[in-house]
């Protein structure tokens, strides 16, 4: 005598198999946009000179061949001036990307800013320097391990 | 009879199935979830160490465009300048050799070989930023002390700075040693060697022959408390008003005052300015000398930061 398979078993069988296709279908998709390897990401953190007081600090990024990064942009901006590698307080800026939506992106290829930054006299006898410093930041996944961040300052001495 | 306890037992069988699947699903899925988060820590995200921008060599590449000073390009690395006319210009230089001529009183009297003390104060009036990252207020005034031993060629062998603005948590030591500086109070150490020339003239004169052609340079004579005084301004004007970063903040120039003085050409005092429509200056930041002098040695707490 055949025996028919019962309606509990049909319906659990089909639930496992649609939850299993499922996690197959996410995963193959997280796989397919993950860029890691693929696509090089170029950036640029810059101080430059625009004479007399005035130094302009500026970043920008770009993704290269051109997809876009699900987000992409920096977490900490910091410019500063120091006398002898003494910070000056009164020219420290940081913006983090908590409070400034603007330094994260998405679904960008290319970003980019700066801001002006006057400069700082330093007492007799020390060095004046201006910084930037950049964590420049992506992820084109949703996933941390698709992502990547880099950091990076620069100095510039003057005059 | 027979036949319920069967279809009671294939029951148990699909509920075993469904729930051994869902296990596998959940123990899979948290493991991925774990793994992704062992790749990249938030520690690490966090974490301000260049060092770890070398772990990703072919997924990212910096883009080399820095604007590098060259005579003779002036019009091209200052586009935001208003120009001194040929006249302003000759002005200029009279008034850089009379800034030099004073200077040179000061330093062949104190830039000799050996310990050199200088202390200042340094108070600021203009903070872009009022808060540090834990919320903190930003310090406005301090006491910045250099000690520095002068070699016989004029660089330094050795330097201390202490930027005390009386809280431990915002004061600053910096030393120079072998050609490196370290900011000990922030851990900040600088990449490549390098010479360090001490002036005494707040580098006003460096300044202003690098900046000759668009700034508008002034002399006049003060006198305060009996002393003479040379005081030097020197004023930038932007054709177009600039944003200060991401402030409303707009400024249309800026411009320095160096206080000289007459009888020991010391740089007494200095004033930072910025320049609002209308002509508007406000004070942003000023230094004054408090002390200098040459010493035979620096104190005990101070050579032990060369130790």
């Amino acid at each position: 005598m055949k025996t028919r398979p019962s309606k509990h078993l049909i319906v659990s069988s089909l639930t496992t198999c649609i939850l299993i296709m499922l996690l197959v279908t996410t995963t193959v998709y997280a796989a397919s946009k993950n860029y890691y390897g693929l696509t090089t990401v170029y950036y640029t953190n810059n101080v430059t000179d625009q004479g007399g007081w005035n130094w302009n600090a500026s970043y920008s990024d770009y993704t290269s061949p051109s997809r876009s990064m699900d987000q992409f942009g920096v977490n900490v901006w910091t410019t500063y001036c120091t006398c002898n590698y003494t910070i000056q307080w009164g020219t420290y800026i940081r913006y983090e990307v908590q409070d400034n939506p603007w330094m994260m992106q998405y679904n960008k290829t290319s970003i980019s800013d700066g801001m002006a930054k006057l400069k700082a006299s330093c007492p007799s006898g020390q060095t004046l320097r201006g910084h930037n410093y950049i964590q420049h930041w992506w992820q084109d996944s949703g996933y941390p391990g698709d992502g990547g961040t880099i950091d990076y300052s620069k100095t510039l001495t003057n005059p | 009879m027979g036949q319920q306890k069967g279809a009671k037992m294939k029951n148990k069988i699909a509920y075993f199935i469904m729930a051994v699947g869902l296990l596998v699903l959940i123990t899979g899925s948290l493991r991925y979830q774990q793994g992704l988060a062992q790749k990249i820590s938030l520690r690490e995200i966090l974490k301000l160490d260049p060092a770890q921008s070398t772990g990703s060599p072919n997924i990212v590449q910096q883009v080399v465009s820095e604007q590098r000073e060259e005579p003779g390009s002036t019009l091209e690395r200052f586009p935001n300048s208003v120009y001194m006319t040929s006249e302003q210009k000759n002005t200029n230089d009279e008034i850089i050799a009379i800034a030099k001529e004073i200077s040179a009183k000061a330093n062949l009297t104190y830039l000799s070989p050996g310990w050199l003390h200088i202390t200042s104060q340094i108070e600021s009036f203009f903070t872009e930023s009022v808060t540090q990252p834990d919320g903190s207020p930003v310090p406005t005034k301090s006491t910045s002390e250099l000690w520095v031993l002068v070699g016989s060629d004029g660089y330094a062998v050795q330097a201390v700075t202490i930027d005390d603005t009386g809280d431990p948590r915002t004061t600053q030591i910096t030393v120079f040693q072998d050609g490196i500086w370290s900011n000990l109070s922030v851990g900040m150490v600088a990449s490549e060697k390098e010479m360090y020339l001490p002036t005494l003239d707040g580098n006003f004169i460096s300044f202003a022959e690098a900046y000759k052609d668009i700034l508008d340079l002034e002399t006049t004579e003060l006198e305060v408390d009996g002393n003479q005084l040379v005081v030097f301004t020197a004023t930038q004007h932007f054709q177009e008003p600039m944003k200060l970063a991401k402030s409303p903040i707009v400024i249309v120039g800026a411009a320095g005052k160096y206080y000289f003085s007459q009888a020991t050409g010391l740089l007494l005092k200095t004033e930072d300015y910025h320049i609002y429509p209308g002509d508007e200056m406000k004070l942003t930041r000023q230094i004054s000398l408090v002390n200098i002098e040459n010493a035979e040695t620096p104190p005990a707490e101070i050579l032990a930061y060369f130790e």
